[in-house]
């Protein structure tokens, strides 16, 4: 495996160190609050907002501890081993959802716990949100651990050479772990928000709340796995879990194919974006296919190798055009 | 992962399918258990006929590295490795070898049983 440049070293190392802040923020608010907490907190409520059980505080702030040790020391530890740039950022991401939800869990339970007037319990109000979003934690050591490095060295317009008897299609079926895992993530939101705060009583807001996650959740779970063709009819993209989304440029229509780096940064951020005179479906930060259509239009899409369809767009559009039709 | 059929080839546009979906699951550009696309869809891709995806997706298919089932597609097997396709390219060189020699079937058999 090629040596890692010092840059990604030290992403990786401020990742690492990013992923200690859950075991910091439990360990912080023990101390903060040991004094005002109950040998016992409340950990499940009843649909009407009753506690239904709970747990000793030591235990609760110890497994709490002790997961977030583990995830922490599971990205440190990753920072530290040759391994491929995207399995390390994946590992950041997973450790850093689970303390981040295990932190969470603790701090709200003892919040509340520390809030409650004496003599009265406990009450869970809007907090109960806050834990599954804290889930998207792990989005943080991820997006600062060290990125695949892009080689984009070859020929920005490839073409492939084609003989009028060859005929050629390109599939790909591309996994997007970034929508897999905000379409979990979402779905533990809703979940949430329909056991903790159902909605009979939850009034306008939770049903505008709980629309927003089911967006997110739909529409991540379209971006997750995607099912890309392209051959002499044109471009096709159909979602794997909603193939009715979809869509399709024909080759018509299409002057040219290129590669090029695409950046969520330049496009305002990731999944379908849409700008004057151009739109892509962002899938990650790196290689991408960018097609030039005849009406000046372009459209963009995130893939691994993007040499290989861009050749066989502009391979295919040549032959079927002639070699003097460019 | 890219197939390209050539008609003017002397390998038969099935054979072109198949070692190329071969040569996928052997340079991991297709996994295991990776849906292949529907024999219509690939056939009108390829400007070929349906029955002759269908035939390249039978053979692979008698090769144990895809399965398929009616009204579900075609996919990788679970099982296919690089080491599967290697041994059935071995044991396709052993059979046309061994029919040029004019050896039947039970004959081939009894020699691989044999060692």
């Amino acid at each position: 495996m090629a040596q890692r440049q010092q840059s990604d070293v030290q992403r990786d190392a401020v990742a690492a160190a990013v992923s200690w802040l859950p075991l910091i923020a439990v360990v912080a608010t023990w101390l903060f609050w040991r004094s005002l907490l109950p040998a016992e907190v409340a950990s499940r409520f009843g649909s009407n907002g009753e506690v239904t059980s709970t747990l000793p505080t030591l235990l609760l702030v110890g497994v709490a501890a002790a997961v977030c040790f583990i995830a922490a020391s599971v990205g440190t530890a990753s920072a530290n081993r040759e391994m491929p740039a995207s399995e390390r950022r994946r590992t950041f991401l997973i450790a850093g959802v689970s303390s981040g939800l295990t932190a969470a869990i603790w701090i709200v339970l003892a919040a509340i716990a520390v809030a409650a007037p004496a003599g009265a319990e406990p009450t869970m109000g809007g907090w109960g949100l806050f834990a599954p979003l804290a889930g998207i934690f792990g989005l943080v050591p991820y997006f600062i651990a060290a990125k695949t490095r892009v080689d984009l060295s070859g020929p920005s317009r490839p073409e492939m050479q084609l003989t009028e008897h060859q005929s050629g299609v390109w599939i790909e079926t591309v996994d997007v772990s970034l929508f897999a895992w905000m379409a979990v993530a979402a779905l533990a939101a809703i979940v949430t928000l329909v056991v903790v705060v159902p909605i009979d009583q939850g009034g306008l807001e939770s049903r505008v709340t709980l629309g927003v996650f089911l967006v997110i959740f739909l529409g991540s779970v379209a971006l997750a796995r995607l099912r890309v063709r392209i051959d002499s009819r044109g471009l096709r993209i159909v979602s794997a879990l909603m193939p009715l989304l979809r869509k399709s440029i024909p080759l018509g229509t299409i002057r040219e194919a290129r590669t090029e780096v695409l950046e969520p940064a330049n496009w305002g951020g990731w999944g379908y974006r849409v700008a004057p005179g151009r739109s892509a479906l962002l899938l990650f930060a790196g290689p991408g296919l960018t097609v030039d259509l005849m009406n000046g239009k372009i459209f963009s899409l995130s893939l691994r190798d993007p040499e290989t369809p861009a050749a066989l767009i502009n391979g295919i559009k040549t032959t079927s055009l002639g070699p003097n039709a460019r | 992962m890219l197939i390209l059929v050539d008609a003017s080839s002397s390998v038969s546009l099935a054979g072109q399918i198949g070692a190329q979906v071969r040569a996928g699951i052997v340079t991991g550009a297709l996994r295991q258990s990776e849906r292949l696309p529907p024999a219509r869809d690939l056939a009108e891709s390829l400007g070929v006929n349906m029955h002759t995806v269908l035939r390249a997706y039978g053979a692979l298919r008698d090769e144990g590295l895809i399965e398929m089932r009616q009204g579900r597609g075609a996919w990788v097997a679970s099982d296919a490795s690089p080491a599967l396709v290697r041994v059935t390219e071995l044991a396709n060189e052993l059979m046309v070898e061994a029919q040029k020699l004019g050896m039947s079937r039970l004959e081939i058999l009894g020699l691989i049983e044999g060692k």
